[in-house]
């Protein structure tokens, strides 16, 4: 699988890595993170106005059930040849000798069940325990390994009105302050990993819920199309069928074209069955994983029909034979690939739906699926820092850049 | 509904419609087949002329309904099949008639009561046309296109009532319905196909039927208008629905009507809506199943078994995982309405209306004779208030669609009737 074969790439890469890391977040920008603005209420695309409506979304129940019942315990995924090796590298890591005795003690060591390197179990107190810098240090590596979700897309505070959010909706206060101490600097904002801590010393469930469900929520978007400012029947066809190559929206789209109400159509009504599904959620099962491929095979689906493939490298294949790289301006159902200047380190894609618009998994915290500003992407998550998108797009048999995976 | 493809490998969703091509081949020979079906001409298949001007559109208002579901706002939409299904879509020979088991004296008497003309009684009793015992235990005429033509809608409605009673006439026992004839001059088709349809046309218990489809084909001047022809017959009317924000003033009964959903929760997304204050309402899809939230106003493609029918789509509603017993078999009897009979039987429990959100409508055909058990027709899923989502028929010329419960059983022009039952998944 290319997914372990990324894996052993980055134990290779990870220190050289670590130095670039520490340039690239200090050199983001602070006011581009987390933002969460809409910006402009509408797009014109060659296939008709795309009018956002705000919206304000929180994680749905079974997500937030999903979230509290895999991270309540804390479990590291270390992906490196011995438990010496990672304690030689760790002590690199800025980490008071006591913390790192006392995460990585032998005890909390064993093999990982299903692959390469171990699994990790950090007593709870030696958690909650690190200082903010510390977390930061030791988190911003963890975060290379794809199991390590929380510190990857960890849960993230970006402004100070998100904990006065949490205390109107009647967190306790104490609550509230040990997760503010549990959080640490994450690019211009505050970010949270060790909910596990939080679960073990306030084992309220019905409080833990509420927080994450609060804490969950944003200020986003809710696509509209308006088909009568489409210009030209034909060139709306082709836009949102991408150039004809995935058809099946097109009868929804002749009948819109027909007749059409003044209020335009919702947009997913003519996206693919797999967005459709997604949109504003996310599989309970795929909240505990970092699986970077979905965003891939995901946004495809918009260019063309689902693929039927075995496993990840099939898809890998099929993907590299069948997207080319194209500049803007892009269309609707082009996948636009997060590319990083120094290392490839998150394989992330969304698929582009028009304007400044794209259907993407928010790359922090539960990782609901939604549309999303480009910019907003980029800026939502400090691992993304100094990363570009390139466009793919589906047409023949030529080559494009096969997704890496780690 | 009486549609077949060509384009092997489609089996019908109903087992009565593949009876119907069986019941084709059973009763003519070989030889006879080919030549029936060679009368289609073969057009060349043009693509839709190029549409680069931006039509007006039609501007509609909503249908507003509110109940337990919460306020609905609604608009109907005209969901126009792909070319290409259309293309596979052909029609089946009508001009032979199977009496069943019935004798020549029995099939004359009741002939003679059909008031056909002299000419037309004549050409029937021509004893070349009688297929008596000939290579089949199934007695049948064998009629040209000019006499079929000729039948006025009143012996039409007569006759085809009889034949609807045997399995080899299934195109007289589930006709096209169509649009009623006022619309037919607005139709994009030329004077004299128009013609022969308001000719073939009849009316059954007030439902406009067409049997003989096939033979209008010889009236269609170019592929484009066969198409057009194609899209008329099996036009399919859908909804468009959102569920507004109207619907918070009864936040707890919506949320419990929807809560079947097994996708998304419905709570959440009423919390979407009461968050939104901009938000006037939330797209149906969002409330439904897994399944029917990926197929819904969709037609069957690539990304959908190429043969999924009623009983897949109905019965696979809550599943994440359909369950594949309910497509057709390459059987010689299909027993995919057999199964989902069994599957009623065992699994679910009749209920009655009000349904709820999800609920199996079952469709059985209603015995005048009372001679045979009702038949399992055609199955679909109640979504709300008198709409259910439905796959009237299988291939892929037909959506996945949402539909008036009395229209879709207005779509199945039984000669008895339809009789409607509500049917419960058991906890």
């Amino acid at each position: 699988m290319t997914f372990l074969r990324g894996i052993s790439q980055i134990h290779d890469r990870t220190l050289d890595c670590f130095l670039r890391w520490a340039c690239l977040l200090a050199v983001s920008s602070v006011s581009a993170l987390f933002a969460q603005s809409p910006g402009e209420d509408f797009a014109d695309t060659p296939g008709g106005v795309l009018e956002y409506q705000v919206i304000s979304l929180s994680a749905p129940d079974a997500a937030i059930e999903a979230y509290l019942n895999a991270f309540s315990v804390r479990k590291w995924s270390i992906v490196m040849k011995s438990r010496g090796a990672f304690l030689g590298y760790a002590m690199g890591l800025e980490l008071r000798a006591a913390s790192r005795e006392a995460l990585f003690s032998s005890k909390n060591w064993a093999p990982a069940p299903d692959g390469p390197g171990f699994i990790v179990t950090p007593p709870t107190a030696a958690l909650g325990a690190l200082l903010p810098a510390e977390r930061r240090e030791l988190y911003r590596e963890l975060a290379r390994w794809s199991g390590n979700k929380p510190e990857l897309w960890p849960l993230v505070f970006a402004h100070e009105s998100v904990w006065h959010r949490l205390a109107a909706a009647g967190i306790p206060p104490p609550f509230l302050q040990r997760a503010r101490d549990l959080c640490y600097p994450f690019g211009g904002g505050q970010a949270l990993s060790d909910f596990s801590v939080l679960a073990e010393e306030f084992p309220d469930p019905e409080m833990l819920r509420r927080f994450l469900e609060i804490q969950s929520t944003v200020t986003t978007v809710l696509p509209r199309l308006k088909l009568r400012t489409a210009k030209s029947i034909s060139e709306t066809l082709a836009y949102w069928t991408s150039n004809h190559q995935n058809p099946f929206a097109q009868p929804m789209l002749e009948a819109l074209l027909e007749s059409e109400t003044s209020d335009g159509v919702e947009l997913i009504s003519i996206m693919p069955s797999s967005a459709r599904r997604l949109s504003f959620d996310i599989e309970p099962g795929d909240v505990s994983h970092d699986l970077q491929s979905a965003s891939y095979i995901i946004s495809a689906n918009f260019a063309t029909t689902p693929q039927k493939l075995g496993d990840l490298d099939a898809f890998d294949d099929w993907f590299a034979t069948h997207f080319k790289p194209v500049e803007s301006p892009y269309r609707y159902g082009d996948v636009l690939a997060l590319e990083q200047p120094t290392e490839q380190i998150i394989n992330y894609a969304c698929a582009f739906v028009g304007g400044d618009l794209v259907f993407a998994r928010d790359p922090v915290g539960l990782g609901l699926w939604r549309f999303m500003h480009l910019e907003e992407i980029i800026g939502r998550n400090p691992h993304f820092a100094a990363g570009a998108f390139t466009g793919l797009r589906y047409q023949g048999s030529k080559s494009a850049a096969k997704p890496l995976r780690n | 509904m009486q549609l077949s493809i060509s384009a092997s490998p489609f089996i019908p969703c109903q087992w009565r419609l593949t009876r119907k091509l069986l019941g084709g081949i059973l009763l003519v020979s070989a030889g006879q087949v080919i030549s029936a079906l060679s009368t289609q001409p073969d057009l060349p298949l043009t693509t839709p002329p190029e549409i680069t001007s931006r039509a007006a559109t039609k501007s509609i208002e909503w249908e507003y309904r509110t109940g337990p579901w919460g306020t609905l706002r609604l608009r109907e939409i005209n969901l126009k099949a792909p070319v290409a299904a259309l293309a596979r879509l052909q029609f089946t020979e009508t001009r032979m008639w199977s009496f069943g088991s019935m004798s020549w004296p029995e099939i004359q008497t009741f002939l003679l009561e059909a008031n056909l003309s002299e000419s037309q009684l004549a050409e029937l009793f021509l004893p070349d046309r009688r297929l008596i015992g000939k290579d089949t235990l199934i007695n049948g005429i064998e009629l040209s296109s000019d006499l079929l033509l000729s039948l006025s809608p009143e012996s039409r409605l007569y006759i085809y009532n009889l034949l609807a009673q045997f399995p080899e006439n299934s195109d007289h026992a589930l006709p096209f319905v169509l649009p009623d004839q006022a619309g037919d001059e607005q139709l994009d088709l030329n004077p004299a196909l128009r013609e022969a349809l308001i000719k073939l046309s009849y009316y059954r218990s007030g439902i406009r039927c067409l049997t003989d489809a096939k033979l209008l084909v010889p009236f269609v001047t170019d592929a484009d208008e066969l198409i057009r022809l194609k899209r008329f017959l099996v036009h399919s009317p859908s909804y468009t629905i959102e569920i507004t924000r109207e619907s918070l003033l009864q936040r707890q009964e919506v949320a419990r009507y929807w809560s079947r959903n097994h996708g998304k929760s419905a709570h959440n997304l009423l919390r979407i809506l009461a968050d939104s204050p901009d938000l006037a309402g939330l797209d149906l899809v969002h409330f439904l199943p897994p399944l029917p939230q990926g197929i819904l106003n969709r037609f069957p493609d690539q990304d959908l078994p190429p043969s999924i029918n009623c009983f897949w789509t109905a019965f696979n509603f809550f599943s994440r995982n359909p369950d594949h017993q309910f497509l057709p078999l390459y059987d010689v009897v299909d027993q995919a309405a057999h199964r989902a009979l069994k599957t009623l039987e065992t699994r679910f429990v009749l209920t009655e209306a009000p349904y709820e959100f999800g609920d199996v409508i079952a469709f059985f055909t209603r015995q005048g004779d009372g001679r045979n058990p009702p038949e399992l027709l055609h199955t679909a899923s109640f979504i709300v208030d008198d709409i259910v989502m439905t796959k009237n028929g299988a291939g892929d010329f037909k959506p996945i669609a949402l539909m008036p419960l009395d229209h879709v059983v207005s779509l199945y022009a039984w000669p008895g009737g339809i009789e409607v039952r509500g049917y419960r998944q058991r906890p």
